[in-house]
């Protein structure tokens, strides 16, 4: 309040001789004043700023109420905000549900305007919001020459929801007309393709439900965009119950059904789209006679108040505008004497009975236009499509709004699959096209042994009608299902026999042929042969980038299949240059938190965790596990398989809590979603296991090792590239269980068994030359660890992190021999410090190893600097990642009778022996020189 | 992407030619382009005349102003002169608007504002809101000034406070205070 005095107008001020301004400036600095305060607040100080000038009072009064408060909103956030990757430019205007903003991406890589909606009003929940985020994805994949997409969407930090929509430049489509002097049929042609890109959303599951002619822009090229696709029903995810007849709709073109709360179907839709149409026929010069004819009867029957009586779908309608365009009679039959009518109807009876079970339950009333009841089975792409929109219902929809009851996907699908069941009317290739699309539904959720039953059973109705496309597809899904569920050896012969069809009769690029090439390029990976796998995935990659393009997600998908497979191939670079890649495609077409680019960024960051780049790698882990729970919750066996990679990067950051935390919730829920010999359920208890040894508990971790390998082995065989894995973990802790020799012979197995292809060599030889140096063999621990360095620098690069380790490795080996290991020592402690000047690398494990060398050698002027340099970079998270680190360090010191008083753990030297006799197999790893230190110093016996 | 200044040529060319509807079209085009000056102005380095008006903005003020020669002499010229121009423009259209109706009624918000994406609220009567301004500027020439810009531009309130070179949070209160006088008045 010390600036009161300079504000306070209210006193002393001699009204007589005040002119008009000087009072309205007066009136300005007190509005000023007074409209910053909270509304609790203004009337106090409207009442103290007047004393007792009433007529300043009332005036002041008068203008605060007067004010909107949206005017002074805008002063409280930043000027131009940024939402997302976009800038704002400029608001375009204010819309139903707050303000529209030309925006544009500033994230990089490429130019794109955007129009971007802010929702304003209104308290939006954080349940709200999570259910706006899942839609949000459904609407970003409804791609249309017609429709003005989704782009991206989010939360802003102010709570409130965005949503970004691809940018038109256009006039509504009745001024457009209009200016334009049209006629009827010129209106009818350009309203076709509005019906088209309706029907096409109908497809997809998505109603708009607010069309009207300020929603349907035409371009300069001429051509009708629709505007806000899905996004009442978007911003209509958890109030439906309450406002099913919301502020959004717009009242002039709003079906029966909208004013009365009724269901929103896609017959809304069709009322809508013979809404618009009608006002367009209706202002063309020649409306009124157009209207008289057919015209008239299509309008009528799009119009009709029941949305039972109106078209079946917007499709018919689409066609009956065509016939009269071309002056048939309507193919519908309405208004004809004859009256087809009813027929109609009758074919249309079951699909959408049907579809009244499996989907309308999703809550939103949409409804999934199943054109095979009326025109039978479709070719094998038509039908495929279905299948995917129907997936990616349930991978990106809440299943748990449905008309205030909450359902699980699950239950939709039990009973989906019951009612199908029970309807013994079906003919044998709807209810296999039925089953196929369960079935690639229970795969998307997870749930294999239902989907491997389903699809097992739509094969069968399906091989009646031998070598067809749709035999094809049946195969393909139930080979799918069984390399899912591992078993590679069933799906093979099914997988193939899929493309062999596929290929004898479809075009080269065609997309199922793509999808068969991928499926059996995943089946090689899960056998191990990344060759052949290679091999399928280029192809596939090739077909997609003519058939797709370069750059769109198609691509991607198979693109980031490649790239895994060349990491697992040990071509890392350049994985991780597709990698990124794929994601910067998915990031820019799905936006930022998509179920694919969650794939990308668990790709990536179990990359990054090979090459060492820890931070980066948790930061993309924890993203795509953020984002998979939100699409698939927390059940799905990715969201299992993201957390163990997610608990192997935690475990190399020292972060064992936490990684024993996710590793078990993915192993509980592993074995509750898959089958008991799931590789997916070993891998969890390999991380375990691993967690174990990093405690040191090597006992522990060889039982589960043990079992580990004992199920890779049984599920995988012998040669699969994770039973060698398990191998080699299991024999590093056999080394520090003083058991070297046990490990010697695990070791040499697996280096025997593997092949080039299958890289990761590195490891095993350093892990071998350890366990041929305990045995005292010292020069065949050289020759390994030199090979182990050239490996490393093919694989890893020249310089590098892993490089610099080998190095050291290759040095302490030197030392152990024998020869002269200070030039070694030397040149890993400089690799280490270029490639740590790129990123964080703690280099005690270089200074430590050099210093303990120079202890030995009498040379302790020189080791004491480094030692007392690595000491102080030791913190609590670095001695549980590293606990023989310290104490090490405190001996070596004390050798050298320097004091350690500078260390904060105030450790002794008596303290420093017990802590690395306590720990287990900490002579496997101390430093040469400690290890002396040990026998002469802690009088600890030798081995 | 076609340019938008061959868009404007073509329009201007159109309309010097005597096509009076090609200036409807020509507006939104040029007011968007002032816009976008505004917007580029307010992220460019601050202290700089970096301004100069195309010759195209140029010969349509020219032509809209019927003047001979238009000297711009600097950014807040540009704008306050584009505000000037688009209130008379719309004020005249209005007029005859109601003449044609004989009086009738409220002005409703015509394609050109839409068009345009101002931010004059619908319905508004312009002839009232033109001699509020009148009034306002003589207690407030500032506050007149920032309506105009505002209304007539269709400049976001910061780049307004750039242009003016007024504290941001000034010009909203202002603008607030202005618009709940305006509403007032025109309300009476």
């Amino acid at each position: 309040m010390s600036d009161l005095r300079t504000h306070d107008v209210s006193a002393g001020m001699n009204l007589q001789t005040e002119g008009a301004s000087g009072r309205f400036a007066r009136l300005r600095d007190a509005f000023h004043r007074v409209i910053d305060m909270d509304l609790s607040q203004r009337d106090a100080e409207i009442a103290r700023l007047s004393a007792s000038d009433a007529a300043f009072e009332s005036e002041l009064r008068s203008l605060v109420q007067h004010t909107d408060e949206a005017d002074l909103l805008v002063a409280d956030e930043p000027s131009l905000p940024q939402l997302g990757p976009f800038r704002a430019e400029r608001k375009l205007g204010l819309g139903g549900m707050g303000e529209v903003w030309l925006a544009r991406r500033v994230d990089g890589g490429f130019e794109q305007q955007v129009a971007i909606k802010r929702v304003r009003d209104g308290a939006w929940s954080p349940g709200f919001a999570r259910g706006f985020l899942r839609e949000r994805q459904i609407l970003a994949r409804l791609s249309h020459p017609h429709i003005a997409h989704l782009v991206d969407g989010g939360v802003g930090s102010d709570g409130h929801p965005w949503l970004a929509m691809e940018y038109v430049d256009g006039q509504r489509i009745d001024t457009w007309c209009d200016s334009r002097h049209l006629v009827a049929a010129e209106r009818v042609r350009l309203f076709l393709p509005v019906c088209d890109a309706v029907a096409f959303a109908h497809r997809n599951l998505v109603i708009h439900r607010d069309l009207k002619p300020a929603n349907i822009l035409v371009d300069e090229d001429g051509r009708p965009r629709l505007l806000d696709f899905g996004i009442a029903r978007l911003l209509d995810v958890e109030k439906s119950e309450l406002t099913r007849t919301w502020g959004a709709m717009t009242p002039a073109y709003a079906a029966p059904e909208q004013r009365e709360g009724g269901d929103i179907t896609t017959a809304t839709d069709v009322y809508q789209l013979g809404a618009v149409l009608r006002q367009l026929v209706r202002s063309a010069a020649d409306g009124e006679r157009a209207q008289q004819g057919d015209l008239g009867h299509i309008l009528d029957k799009a119009l009709m108040p029941l949305p039972a009586d109106r078209y079946a779908g917007v499709i018919v309608m689409a066609n009956d505008l065509s016939d009269w365009l071309a002056r048939r009679p309507l193919r519908s039959g309405v208004g004809s004497r004859r009256e087809r009518l009813k027929k109609t109807a009758w074919q249309w009876r079951w699909p959408l009975a049907m579809l009244a079970a499996v989907v309308v339950a999703v809550g939103s009333g949409a409804v999934l236009a199943l054109r095979e009841a009326r025109a039978k089975v479709r070719e094998a792409e038509t039908s495929r499509q279905t299948t995917q929109f129907l997936i990616s219902l349930f991978q990106g929809a809440d299943p748990t709004v449905a008309r205030g009851a909450k359902l699980s996907a699950q239950d939709l699908l039990d009973q989906g699959s019951a009612r199908l069941r029970s309807m013994s009317h079906l003919s044998p290739p709807v209810r296999a096209r039925m089953l196929q699309t369960i079935s690639a539904t229970y795969t998307a959720l997870g749930d294999y042994d239902r989907a491997l039953a389903l699809a097992s059973e739509a094969l069968d109705l399906r091989r009646a009608d031998a070598a067809s496309l749709e035999m094809a597809e049946s195969l393909d899904q139930v080979g799918e299902v069984l390399r899912l569920k591992a078993d590679y050896a069933g799906a093979e012969p099914l997988l193939r026999e899929a493309l062999d069809l596929r290929s004898a009769q479809l075009a080269r690029d065609d997309p199922a042929i793509i999808e068969s090439l991928a499926h059996l390029g995943a089946l090689q990976v899960g056998l191990g042969n990344f060759q052949s796998a290679d091999e399928r995935f280029a192809q596939a990659v090739q077909s997609a980038q003519r058939r797709f393009g370069e750059n769109s997600v198609e691509t991607a998908r198979y693109l980031d299949s490649y790239a895994s497979n060349l990491d697992d191939m040990g071509r890392r670079t350049q994985a991780l240059a597709l990698h990124r890649r794929v994601l910067a495609i998915r990031e820019r077409v799905l936006g930022m938190n998509d179920a694919e680019v969650a794939t990308t960024l668990a790709s990536l960051g179990v990359h990054l965790s090979g090459s060492g780049h820890l931070e980066e790698a948790a930061r993309m882990l924890e993203r795509a596990l953020a984002i998979r729970i939100t699409v698939f919750g927390t059940s799905h066996p990715l969201v299992a398989f993201t957390q163990i990679d997610l608990a192997g990067v935690y475990a190399d950051q020292g972060r064992l809590d936490d990684a024993k935390r996710l590793a078990q919730e993915s192993l509980d829920s592993c074995r509750a979603s898959l089958p008991a010999d799931h590789p997916k359920i070993s891998e969890a208890l390999n991380m375990l296991a691993l967690i174990r040894a990093v405690r040191r508990d090597f006992p522990g971790a060889v039982t589960l090792q043990e079992e580990v390998l004992q199920r890779f082995v049984a599920s995988l065989g012998e040669d699969h590239p994770n039973t060698l894995t398990a191998k080699n973990n299991l024999a590093y802790s056999l080394i520090h269980s003083n058991r070297a020799y046990e490990a010697e012979v695990h070791l040499r197995e697996v280096l025997a068994r593997k092949r080039k292809d299958n890289g990761q060599g590195a490891h095993d030889l350093q892990n071998l030359a350890t366990a041929v140096g305990l045995q005292g063999r010292h020069a065949e621990a050289v020759q390994l660890q030199r090979s182990a360095v050239e490996l490393q620098k093919a694989r890893e690069g020249e310089t590098s992190a892993a490089t610099a380790v080998a190095l050291r490795e290759l040095a302490i080996a030197e030392e152990v021999q024998g020869s002269d290991p200070e030039p070694r020592y030397r040149a890993a402690l400089a690799m280490a410090e270029t490639v740590g000047q790129a990123r964080e690398i703690p280099l005690r494990g270089w200074q430590v190893p050099l210093a303990a060398f120079l202890v030995g050698a009498n040379r302790c002027r020189e080791a004491v600097p480094l030692l007392r340099s690595a000491l102080a970079g030791m913190d609590a998270a670095a001695n549980t990642a590293d606990p023989i680190a310290t104490p090490q360090m405190l001996l070596l010191l004390d050798a050298c009778s320097a004091q350690a008083s500078q260390s904060a753990s105030g450790m002794s030297r008596v303290d420093a022996c017990a802590a690395l006799r306590e720990l287990p197999g900490a002579g496997v790893d101390v430093y040469p020189v400690t290890r002396t230190l040990l026998t002469t110093r802690c009088g600890m016996r030798k081995g | 992407m076609s340019s938008p200044d061959g868009e404007i040529t073509r329009l201007l060319r159109q309309w010097q030619e005597g096509d009076g509807a090609s200036l409807d079209a020509l507006l939104p085009e040029v007011w968007q382009e002032l816009r976008r000056i505004a917007a580029h102005e307010l992220r460019a380095n601050a202290g700089h005349e970096t301004l100069q008006p195309t010759a195209l903005v140029n010969d349509l003020f020219v032509r809209l102003l019927g003047a001979r020669q238009v000297q711009i002499e600097n950014r807040k010229h540009l704008f306050t002169t584009a505000a000037k121009l688009m209130r008379q423009v719309l004020i005249d259209r209005a007029r005859a608007q109601q003449r044609e109706k004989r009086g009738g009624g409220h002005w409703r918000r015509a394609d050109l504002v839409e068009a345009m994406a101002l931010p004059i609220d619908t319905p508004t009567d312009l002839p009232a809101l033109d001699q509020a301004l009148d009034a306002m500027a003589e207690l407030d020439p500032r506050m007149a000034q920032i309506v105009e810009l505002r209304y007539f531009v269709g400049l976001e309130v910061n780049e307004v406070a750039r242009l003016l070179e007024v504290d941001e949070r000034t010009v909203y209160r202002d603008w607030a205070l202005a618009r709940a006088w305006l509403r007032q008045r025109l309300d009476a």
